[in-house]
């Protein structure tokens, strides 16, 4: 009996109560009001990062409160960041936030530009690169590039992919052309240029010339490959060729990859980093950081609520 | 930023709230029916039920579209991937609705003894159960979806309630009597499922909100074990 | 549907037609006096077009086969560039390479850009006069020497600054990529940004050989001219320019004609060498 009378307006008063809360919420699915568990505060004091990164037995390449200037103004704020060998980790983050300036400290391109100043260091196997006895030119052979906008050499594909190897002093025609051969091949280009190796590199199609800088890159048989938006000038299809080598490639190299597509990101990394004003933020598994982020501003950044 | 896909989620959200709104009338009524013996109720749930089941429909294409377009990742792709469960959780509160009502039509033939007043009692928790599931899935509230997760004892302790009651009526019972009893306690059954649905949305809300998976942590014993064999 | 105009599209369209048609009209003028200059030059220079012009040296007039041809002319302005460019080109090259990729970090770039703008500006009689002193006097008389050390005062500037701009052109990627493979910057710049840019660096060769070519002055100073088809630079050395030149201002008249016929063989010379840069540098940018 008690039901009959309350029945109506209580079905009522429900909806009408929850559907006002959808309107006047803000986006409802991405703005966490109620847990607790999202940290909102704007000021960053440290990066959140995940456990798993920590769990990880080798770290190839470490950045140490890593702080870089352009003359006055501070690009990088103090990063500190462990990169596990063998595995893919993405640096996502909006535009101007120092990915490529971090990227770039790691092989110490960044001395090419002037009034560029330093303090904290990186350390690669243990060695500090920035230190003052250091030889660069041997730092840079141990690492390979592989840069926004296929830049092949206005050579032949076998003296690109060869370049490398001269420069080390490498003269004997056999060695050049068996690691030539073997570089391409594991840049997945070989049956397209195995017939036309001194024919022009820069007759090649996008997809094919950025492979080509791949197979430049790991021709001198380097740790570390670092790549910068690799595939930001590529259409689709060569994009996804790019991708499957990336997989290919990894846990014999390690691979730090800059980019700006989140999808990339997730498709290819196995930790990712999110970089922002010049400080990294959050840093853990990809998996983690695409399905449950820590931090509220990743969580804002990935589903596209900002930047 | 993003509005387009903002708007999808605010829509999937907007229809599933319609769905649970029009769920917890059907429960509302199929009870009302039940105790009032009023038919007309049985008709309204019917019609409701077409709605509900319409609903589903297209909240599920709604999900699949956003899943092909907008590739959601984070909280949006647990609220999105989630809410396909919940859809399917408060279309399964519709179907007992419906069960309570054919239920009904066997218990109300003939004898005209009176309702335990248990089942009003039921009736009232799991309507606050679905409203409050609900409305944690709206404000994104983990608190108020814990509570309806403990709530849920005391749904299964009715159901254990009536089921005992009614059990004594069977005892030598004549034919009439044996199938209202029996039918009454499908009811109690039918209440304490529309319970259990509550529970998931909310476990689903909890995921949804935290990323935390709760389903295992409260997975009442009691209803793995024979207490009834319902 | 008809699609009329309103009144300002109408004005703004009339604008438009008049601004094209002053265009053409000011185009035509100057493919006018181009025409006329040429027409000229081909009118009264044409005539004394033959074989002997190109065969024979000068003939004193009143001697049998008077006036003769401008062999030496050509000869000489041909060593002459050569000679020039052997120090000319590499020095104008490396300075080039210089400014283009080390000047960020050296003090000294704002000066030799400044000092090499200056030069590529002053008087070519004014080098002529430099020549005179540095390579005339000492040596006690007018000499081939002086003569390619002025032109080659005159291609340095030039040549530094194509080099320079051409240099600058080659994206930095490539260097780079250099970089980034371990190679040091002087491997970078001779393996890679030199080649890369090759044809336009020919291109700034080629534009500085043609200046050269065409001037008088400074060799009035330096290596006099002289009638004899001669190859030892110790001595008085000719040039077709200084040969049109003493021709033009000389009382005959046959020699007078004959300048004329030298100016539109140097005119002819070079275009040829002005098609060549073009056909040059469009396979270099094609071929990469």
């Amino acid at each position: 009996m008690t039901m009959q009378n309350e029945a109506p307006t209580k079905k009522v008063t429900v909806n009408q109560s929850v559907r006002r809360e959808i309107h006047t919420s803000a986006p409802q699915t991405g703005a966490a009001p109620a847990t607790t568990d999202r940290s909102d505060a704007p000021t960053f004091e440290k990066t959140e990062t995940h456990v798993e990164v920590d769990r990880e037995t080798d770290h190839i390449l470490t950045v140490e409160d890593f702080s870089l200037f352009y003359t006055k103004i501070k690009a990088l704020h103090g990063v500190n960041m462990r990169i596990p060998k063998g595995k893919v980790t993405a640096l996502v983050g909006p535009s101007g936030c120092g990915k490529s300036t971090l990227l770039r400290s790691m092989n110490r391109l960044n001395d090419l530009i002037d009034g560029v100043r330093v303090e904290g260091t990186i350390k690669f196997m243990g060695q500090d690169i920035f230190a003052p006895g250091l030889d660069v030119i041997a730092l840079r052979k141990r690492m390979g590039m592989v840069f926004q906008k296929p830049n092949p050499f206005p050579m032949s594909i076998f003296d690109n992919v060869v370049y490398g190897l001269r420069i080390g002093g490498e003269k004997r025609k056999n060695v050049l052309q068996e690691i030539c051969e073997r570089s391409i091949k594991g840049a997945a280009l070989w049956e397209q240029v195995k017939d036309r190796l001194h024919s022009s590199g820069l007759g090649l199609s996008g997809g094919q010339q950025q492979r080509l800088c791949i197979a430049r890159a790991i021709a001198a048989d380097p740790e570390v490959l670092l790549m910068d938006e690799p595939c930001s000038a590529l259409d689709p299809i060569a994009t996804s060729k790019v991708e499957d080598l990336i997989h290919t490639l990894k846990g014999k190299y390690t691979i730090v990859i800059v980019t700006h597509n989140m999808q990339q990101a997730a498709r290819v990394s196995d930790y990712t980093g999110f970089m922002y004003l010049g400080r990294l933020i959050e840093y853990g598994p990809t998996a983690s950081i695409f399905e449950n982020p820590h931090l509220k501003q990743t969580e804002d950044f990935i589903t596209g609520r900002f930047g | 930023m993003r509005e387009s896909f903002q708007e999808q989620l605010r829509t999937i959200l907007e229809k599933i709230t319609l769905m649970g709104g029009l769920a917890e009338g059907m429960i509302q009524d199929a009870i009302r029916g039940l105790l009032t013996r009023d038919p007309s109720a049985a008709d309204r749930v019917m019609a409701d039920e077409r709605r509900v089941n319409q609903l589903h429909l297209e909240i599920d294409e709604m999900i699949v579209r956003t899943m092909a377009l907008q590739a959601p990742v984070a909280g949006d792709l647990r609220f999105v991937v989630m809410s396909s469960r919940v859809t399917s959780d408060v279309e399964r509160i519709g179907d007992q609705a419906v069960n309570v009502v054919q239920n009904t039509r066997f218990v109300l033939e003939g004898d005209h003894g009176p309702i335990l007043h248990d089942f009003s009692e039921m009736g009232e928790i799991v309507v606050a159960m679905v409203a409050d599931a609900l409305m944690a899935l709206v404000t994104r509230d983990c608190d108020l979806a814990e509570q309806v997760l403990v709530t849920e004892k005391q749904v299964d302790a009715l159901r254990d309630g009536i089921f005992r009651k009614l059990l004594l009526n069977l005892d030598g019972a004549d034919h009439q009597t044996a199938s209202r009893s029996i039918s009454l306690i499908l009811i109690s059954r039918n209440l304490e499922r529309i319970g259990d649905h509550a529970s998931n949305i909310a476990e689903e809300v909890i995921y949804i909100v935290r990323g935390q998976d709760v389903r295992q942590r409260y997975d009442q014993p009691s209803r793995a074990d024979g207490v009834s064999p319902l | 549907m008809e699609m009329e105009l309103t009144p300002h599209q109408k004005y703004t369209k009339i604008k438009s037609g008049v601004m094209f048609t002053l265009c053409c009209a000011f185009t035509a003028v100057i493919l006018a006096v181009l025409g006329l200059v040429i027409g000229y030059l081909f009118w009264i220079g044409a005539s004394g077009l033959s074989l002997s012009f190109f065969t024979e040296g000068p003939i004193p007039i009143g001697t049998p086969g008077a006036p003769g041809g401008m062999k030496n002319g050509i000869v000489g302005t041909i060593v002459l560039i050569a000679l020039a460019s052997t120090a000319g080109i590499p020095i104008g090259m490396l300075a080039g390479v210089f400014l283009s990729e080390y000047s960020t970090r050296s003090r000294l770039a704002g000066p030799v850009r400044f000092v090499s703008d200056v030069l590529a500006g002053v008087p070519s009689i004014v080098v002529g006069i430099l020549g005179y002193e540095l390579l005339v006097v000492p040596l006690g008389n007018y000499n081939g020497w002086a003569g390619a050390v002025a032109l080659a005062f005159i291609m340095i500037p030039i040549v530094a600054r194509t080099t320079e701009e051409m240099l600058r052109l080659v994206p930095n990627s490539y260097r780079e990529a250099s970089i980034a493979l371990g190679a040091t910057k002087a491997r970078t710049i001779l393996r890679v940004v030199v080649p890369s840019a090759t044809g336009s660096l020919v291109t700034g060769v080629m534009l500085a050989i043609a200046r050269v070519a065409g001037e008088t002055a400074p060799l009035l100073f330096t290596a006099l001219g002289s009638r004899l088809l001669t190859l030892d630079p110790n001595q008085p050395f000719p040039s077709l320019t200084v040969q049109i030149f003493q021709y033009a201002t000389g009382p005959y008249k046959e020699q007078k004609d004959m300048a004329w016929t030298g100016i539109l063989v140097l005119i002819f010379l070079i275009f040829i060498l002005n098609l060549a840069i073009r056909y040059v540098s469009r396979s270099k940018q094609t071929g990469g």
